[in-house]
């Protein structure tokens, strides 16, 4: 009996082939991987394949940034996973080099965000494999089609010359490495293409690009070959690329990790600057005019004067010969919380690592930026060092402050160190959202969540709101379940290096009559510290893509 | 050996050496200093063939001025006063003198217990690691290895107890080993002299010199006496002769000195325990005197003062009538010939072309040459072509994919060894392959790796898996790489069988007790020295940097071997230290060049190359001494070193053997065959069948699954071959890199297997492309095709008997590719394929 019931309804669905179309299927959203050309000349027009899933009817590129626009001419699905917007991709003359962020928007919203290139004066090109290369800069578009695969770029060069190549990839997973080679065989195969320069980054360390960069002067003139591989030896029509060759030596990268518009204290490369006081104390302190800091210069260790600090105080130096400290006597007046931040303006980790402690007469040890905890089995101590350390002193007194780089054997004239020494001034850290797009669906809600860093024991009331809204979604507040985190097992004084986070969400209700959008709209949000009984003034978290889309198939 | 020697006794054209030509006296010159100093005297005659023989025990000794000293008829000289005294020994109708120089014969030398009372157990035999000297002792009783520890020794026997792993403290009922109120009734007289039982037999008899040294000395009290000062503190066993050898029945008695760390000798020949390891080749007895035993090669241990050295017996036939000394290259010949010659062995000939141009490309790039280097070598009338091809391929690019994988074994980069991180395993493989490309000083390369702070390349050496390994660990294994002697035993307790003891193993692992990494998110990793004396945050957790004895409990500062405590700074690099202490080592160039030359000969001088003991002595001492000392003076330069043994004749004699040498393995006197290794047979196949290897990083090979080494990549050029999946690879021995590689070269049935089923030699045999289907595709003959791939294969052209048994085997198949495809499977499967000779 069940098995004819299953029959009839299988028949029945094959005579009504429409059935369900009326109503649009739940779509997932759009979510894009790479574009190809990554690049395009600033000044030009061309054509551009978007590739991604969940892509059908695409409607357009949202560029947030003026200078480039595209129009879509069509998209095709070869194969279930996998969707391809074909666009025409217009950029200004005026449009700046370097990346553009953009978005596809789908009937099923706005997707994911990823990067297109501006080449400003160098023409973008797809050269064919056997054209030798001979006038540069140029930007070479191209894609590691298969695992294994190496693209080969014939260049002519004159002797002397100098050229600074760089690989940018257009997909997340892909890690690009450039080598030049000459073929000028060997004894075994006269063929052999032998390898003379190779990068694969200048230097891997989290919060670095994996782009590479190589430069290399040619002694001979004649032909080499530009190889363009994959770290692992992957491939795939995402791996995609631009590769820069620029005659001379352009400005190296600077090895610091990048650094986001939002607000960013504990970064060794943040700066802070002469007001770097002030701005912390405008997130949500009550002090209206903290003082700002004095300069210092610390000694080399050992000599027979040591100067004085008191804070707020900045000692300004460089750890030009390895295995060399620095000292300095910080004097205070009374007991007090004070906070020790730390900047590398040129080299940083992993090659500059600065150690800063504060001792006692006695030379017993108060406090580093060391951060020491133990591993989770109570075996090993791991150690981290921190570019902010807040601690309490509880005596007055004279104190030596040293300063020197982890290793004995490393130093350098770029081994810069600023290091502020000030009170504690209770305020809102770091803000993070936790999405940088929504889709809305018609008669749902949608949670988002922000979290703030507690520094220097904030606790103050924060007021979190969200502008410009779409119409028919509105914001109210909402309680989650906080985590259960369990305490740190052997953590050490956690408290000193690490701020306390603290999360609240909005809930973002969209109304049954609310009309879905053709375009996103940018929705700011924002924390308003409570300071004296008032509402201070508005702390950026982010603005988020906002779409409002189709009600969701019952 | 065996076989080689019987039949040498078999010849019939052979000359017995009669009478010496010469004798002289050894030692010669020596000054014997104190009361009661004697030296053992060596008359050694010199034979018309070369050989030498002992004729001390013929020997009728005269001396100058017999007020200033005596002599025994065994040669033994007793100094009396101070003076200058020769000496003339007369032995088969030839004279030969010598002078000593006696001093301060009037000083009484001071008792000192490590001496006077620990030497006699060493050369009876009790603190061997077999009896007493073993980790617990034995039956109760426990004395250091050759006294090594004069102090555990004197209060283990004057007060009792026994020795204990992990703690200093002496546990259970205490037995005293003497007895002041009566010293003849001390067990330490008692059990050695077998008056009572004793599981060790006895070991002297009551009255004899030794049982009243001991008697006396408890009778006294049993004092321990001063410590020995430094200068005063044996430092090396010199053995004279350092190669023995004997004619059937010969004897030879072995001259043993002691030198002290402040240049003076001391004649130790009769207060050492002389042990031959194969008894049947030799046996020893009498103060160290060796007699022949059956024909072979073995050697002698010398214990004494917690030192051991060694020397090598061979016990030889009767002279050939006709040995043709070889043309020398270089020294290495000269050494090598001197003690083919001694041992009556012959060399090979010199190798032919085919040989030396397979052997020189495999040892010195890894590749075969491709059969038009072939063809153009063997034609080639030019004298100097060895020497050219040498030159040519220590200049090609091979050369440095191959050394670097080399080097890359030994240093093991690979992803799991450095930090589980593919980033960090290249950075560390471009410090080697940088190194070698520009033939960086292997002492920097070792100074660099040794004491490596911070982010760079040969940091990542330290962080195995993802954290910092043991120090004792990462001490042995830097020791075994540049110092080739494994320290591992002596981790635990005194090494059993070495002079290495527990404090010598935990002193040097001090020097890495201080590497630490900043980091913990598994990427950052920062290698540093943690400050001897900051905090640096250990107080929030209490936590201790300190590294203790794991017996003593006593916090141990970094020692060099010799015990010199380094005290640096708190934040000074401590491995800076050791790694220059350790590149001025004797150790440090001998154990480089041993290991060049096992990749060259498929042994070491010293063999296994990172098993330096005393009981594994070199074949060829001199000959090590040698090119370590060529190695230092040439600034460690490996490429230099590479060079001199590639010219060598010893490296360039044939692989064939002649009947009286086909039974030696060990004197270089032709060419091993040895096993490729995997990567470089893997790459021989795909050479010779012209099929390239495509390396997955996935087990399945699924590109989208997977990553892909680029098309054309070699298996020896494999950045983090761990990444890429190769069942050849596994099977045929490629090692994980966990730990010291150790490719032992022997077959097993999962190679047959593979030969049999596997892709490499099934698939590559006639795949597009292929070297057979290109060839079939010019529509060449059948000699043509075979002779294509016996020099793709072997670097020679075939024989014309082979031709013509492979012509009749293709003619007699009715598919000739598929003839020729079996004819191809034969070739990558022959050992003359698979070995390099």
């Amino acid at each position: 009996m069940t098995i004819l019931r299953i029959n009839a309804f299988t028949a029945l669905l094959a005579v009504i082939p429409s059935f369900g179309a009326k109503v649009p299927a739940p779509t997932a959203e759009p979510k894009i991987t790479s574009i190809y050309p990554l690049s395009g000349q600033a000044g030009h027009s061309y054509e551009a394949t978007v590739r991604g899933k969940n892509l059908k009817d695409a409607r357009s590129l949202w560029f947030p940034a003026s200078g480039i626009s595209a129009r879509v001419i069509g998209v095709e699905s070869p194969d279930a996973n996998n969707d391809l917007v074909r666009a025409e991709v217009a950029v200004e003359a005026s449009a700046a080099s370097g990346p553009h962020q953009f978005r596809v928007v789908t009937p099923a919203g706005i997707s994911n965000q990823i990067e297109l290139g501006v080449t400003g004066g160098a023409p973008a090109i797809q050269p064919a494999a056997d054209t030798a290369i001979n006038r540069f800069p140029v930007s070479i578009e191209g894609c590691i089609a298969k695992a294994g695969d190496v693209n080969v770029f014939p260049i002519t060069i004159e002797a002397g010359q100098t050229l600074t190549l760089e690989a940018h990839s257009g997909f997340k997973g892909f890690d690009p490495s450039i080598a030049i080679a000459e073929q000028s065989g060997s004894w075994f195969d006269p063929q052999r293409v032998n390898r003379i320069a190779f990068n694969d980054e200048p230097l891997f360390f989290p919060g670095l690009s994996n782009d590479a960069r190589l430069v290399h002067r040619f002694e001979n003139g004649g032909k080499y070959l530009v190889q363009i591989g994959s770290f692992s030896g992957q491939g795939g029509p995402d791996y995609v690329y631009d590769l820069r060759i620029t005659p001379g030596v352009t400005p190296p990268p600077i090895l610091h990790p990048e650094l986001g518009k939002a607000w960013e204290e504990r970064q060794f490369t943040r700066v802070m600057a002469s007001n770097w006081i002030a701005e912390v104390a405008s997130r949500g302190s009550d002090e209206k005019d903290p003082k700002s800091a004095e300069s210092f210069r610390a000694v080399k260790e050992g000599s027979a004067n040591v100067p004085i600090m008191t804070p707020p105080g900045i000692v300004e130096g460089r750890i030009e010969k390895p295995g060399e400290a620095h000292v300095i006597q910080l004097r205070l007046e009374h007991a007090q919380d004070l906070v020790i931040e730390l900047e590398t303006p040129q080299a940083t980790m992993p090659r500059f690592n600065p150690i800063v402690r504060l001792t006692e007469s006695n030379g017993n040890e108060i406090v580093t930026n060391v951060y020491t905890k133990l591993n989770n089995n109570g075996l090993y101590m791991m150690k981290m060092i921190q570019p902010k350390t807040a601690f309490t002193m509880s005596a007055p007194g004279v104190y030596t402050l040293q300063i020197r780089d982890i290793t004995t054997d490393r130093g350098g004239t770029d081994f810069v160190y600023r290091v502020l020494v000030r009170p504690q001034i209770p305020h809102v850290g770091k803000l993070t959202a936790s999405a940088d797009h929504l889709n809305l669906h018609v008669g749902e809600t949608h949670t988002l969540t922000v979290t703030l860093d507690r520094e220097e024991e904030f606790g103050g009331v924060v007021a979190l709101e969200a502008e410009g809204l779409p119409a028919g979604v509105t914001a109210v507040a909402a309680m989650e379940k906080p985590a259960d985190r369990p305490p740190l097992p052997n953590a050490g004084k956690v408290e000193r290096y690490i701020p306390k986070p603290q999360v609240a969400s909005l809930l973002l209700v969209t109304s049954l009559d609310a009309v879905p959008s053709n375009d996103p709209v940018l929705v700011r949000v924002i924390v308003r510290p409570v300071v004296k009984g008032k509402l201070g003034n508005p702390i950026r978290v982010g603005e988020i893509p906002v779409m409002v889309i189709g009600r969701r198939p019952s | 050996m065996k076989s080689v020697f019987t039949l040498s006794l078999l010849l019939p054209a052979f000359v017995f050496a009669a009478a010496p030509s010469s004798i002289r006296i050894e030692p010669k010159g020596r000054t014997l200093h104190g009361d009661g100093a004697s030296q053992q005297l060596l008359v050694v005659g010199g034979y018309p063939d070369g050989s030498e023989r002992d004729l001390t025990s013929e020997a009728q000794w005269k001396l100058s001025d017999p007020t200033l000293a005596a002599i025994e008829p065994g040669g033994k000289l007793s100094a009396k006063k101070d003076g200058a005294v020769t000496v003339t020994a007369i032995a088969a109708g030839h004279t030969a003198t010598t002078t000593l120089h006696i001093e301060d014969a009037s000083a009484v030398r001071e008792f000192q217990f490590s001496r006077d009372i620990g030497n006699i157990f060493t050369r009876q035999g009790c603190n061997g690691s077999g009896c007493h000297g073993g980790v617990k002792g034995r039956g109760g009783f426990k004395l250091s290895p050759g006294v090594l520890n004069p102090k555990d020794d004197y209060e283990w026997i004057v007060k009792g107890g026994g020795y204990q792993v992990l703690t200093a403290e002496i546990k259970g009922a205490r037995v005293p080993r003497i007895d002041i109120k009566d010293p003849a009734k001390s067990l330490i007289l008692l059990k050695a002299s077998g008056s009572i039982p004793h599981g060790g037999g006895r070991r002297f008899a009551v009255g004899s010199p030794d049982y009243n040294t001991i008697l006396k000395w408890v009778t006294d009290g049993a004092p321990y006496g001063p410590e020995g000062t430094r200068e005063n503190r044996i430092v090396a066993l010199d053995v004279y002769p350092k190669i023995v050898t004997l004619d059937a029945e010969g004897r030879q008695r072995l001259l043993i000195t002691a030198r002290f760390a402040d240049g003076r000798t001391e004649d130790f020949s009769g207060q050492a325990l002389c042990v031959v390891n194969d008894k049947t080749v030799a046996t020893v007895a009498n103060g160290c005197i060796v007699t022949a035993g059956r024909l072979g090669e073995t050697s002698v241990l010398v214990r004494a003062a917690g030192l051991a050295a060694s020397t090598t017996v061979g016990v030889i036939g009767p002279p050939l009538a006709a040995y043709v000394d070889p043309p020398i290259s270089n020294f290495i010949d000269k050494f090598v010939f001197d003690k083919l010659r001694r041992f009556r062995t012959p060399p090979s000939s010199l190798s032919s072309d085919q040989e030396f141009l397979r052997r020189i490309c495999l040892d010195l790039t890894g590749t075969l040459p491709p059969p038009e280097r072939a063809r153009e070598f063997l034609a080639s009338k030019d004298p100097a072509k060895r020497t050219k091809l040498i030159d040519t391929l220590m200049n090609s690019p091979e050369f440095i994919d191959y050394w670097t994988y080399r080097f890359d074994d030994l240093f093991r980069v690979g992803v799991f060894p450095n930090g589980i991180n593919a980033k960090w395993s290249q950075m560390y493989a471009d410090w080697v392959r940088e190194s070698i490309a520009t033939n960086k000083p292997y002492d920097q390369m070792a100074r660099e790796r040794i004491a490596a702070q911070g982010y760079d390349g040969p940091t990542r050496h330290y962080l195995p898996y993802d954290v910092i390994g043991p120090a004792g660990e990462t001490m042995a294994e830097e020791v075994r790489v540049f110092f080739g002697r494994r320290l591992d035993c002596a981790q635990c307790h005194n090494h059993p069988y070495e002079a290495w003891s527990q404090d010598q193993f935990w002193g040097l692992a001090a020097f890495f007790s201080r590497v630490f990494k900043m980091g913990d998110q598994g990427n950052e990793y920062v290698v540093f020295d943690h400050p001897a004396g900051e905090a640096m945050g250990n107080a929030d957790v209490n936590g201790s940097i300190k590294l203790f004895h794991p017996r003593t409990k006593v916090e141990l500062k970094p020692a060099l071997l010799d015990g010199t405590v380094v005290e640096g700074s708190a934040r000074e690099n401590p491995r800076k230290v050791l790694a220059d202490w350790m590149v001025k080592n004797p150790y440090f160039a001998e154990a480089a060049v041993n290991r060049i030359w096992s990749y060259m000969f498929g042994r070491g001088i010293v063999d296994p190359v990172d098993d330096f003991r005393s009981t594994n002595p070199p074949s060829h001492p001199e000959l090590l001494d040698r090119l370590a000392a060529e190695f230092r003076s040439h600034h460690h330069d490996l490429q230099f070193l590479i060079k001199t043994i590639a010219s060598s004749r010893t490296y360039q004699l044939s692989g064939r053997p002649l009947p009286a040498n086909s039974e030696d393995h060990t004197n270089y006197s032709h060419a091993s065959p040895r096993a490729l290794d995997a990567e470089v047979m893997l790459d021989a196949i795909s050479s010779v069948t012209g099929v390239k290897e495509i390396f997955n990083t996935g087990v399945s090979g699924d590109e989208k699954d997977s990553g892909r080494a680029p098309a054309g990549t070699r298996a020896i050029t494999l950045r983090q071959p761990d990444m890429y999946y190769s069942r050849f690879l596994d099977i045929y021995g490629r090692p994980n890199r966990l730990t010291l590689p150790e490719r032992s070269g022997k077959a097993n049935l999962n190679e047959a297997l593979h030969m049999l089923a596997g892709a490499e030699y099934q698939e590559k045999l006639a795949a597009p492309g292929s070297r057979l289907r290109t060839l079939l595709t010019q529509a060449k003959s059948d000699d043509q095709v075979i002779e294509e791939f016996y020099l793709a294969a072997y670097s020679r052209l075939p024989g014309a008997d082979e031709s013509a048994a492979i012509r009749k085997l293709i003619a007699s198949r009715e598919n000739r590719e598929e003839a020729l495809r079996d004819f191809v499977w034969a070739v990558l499967c022959s050992r003359e394929f698979s070995e390099n000779h």
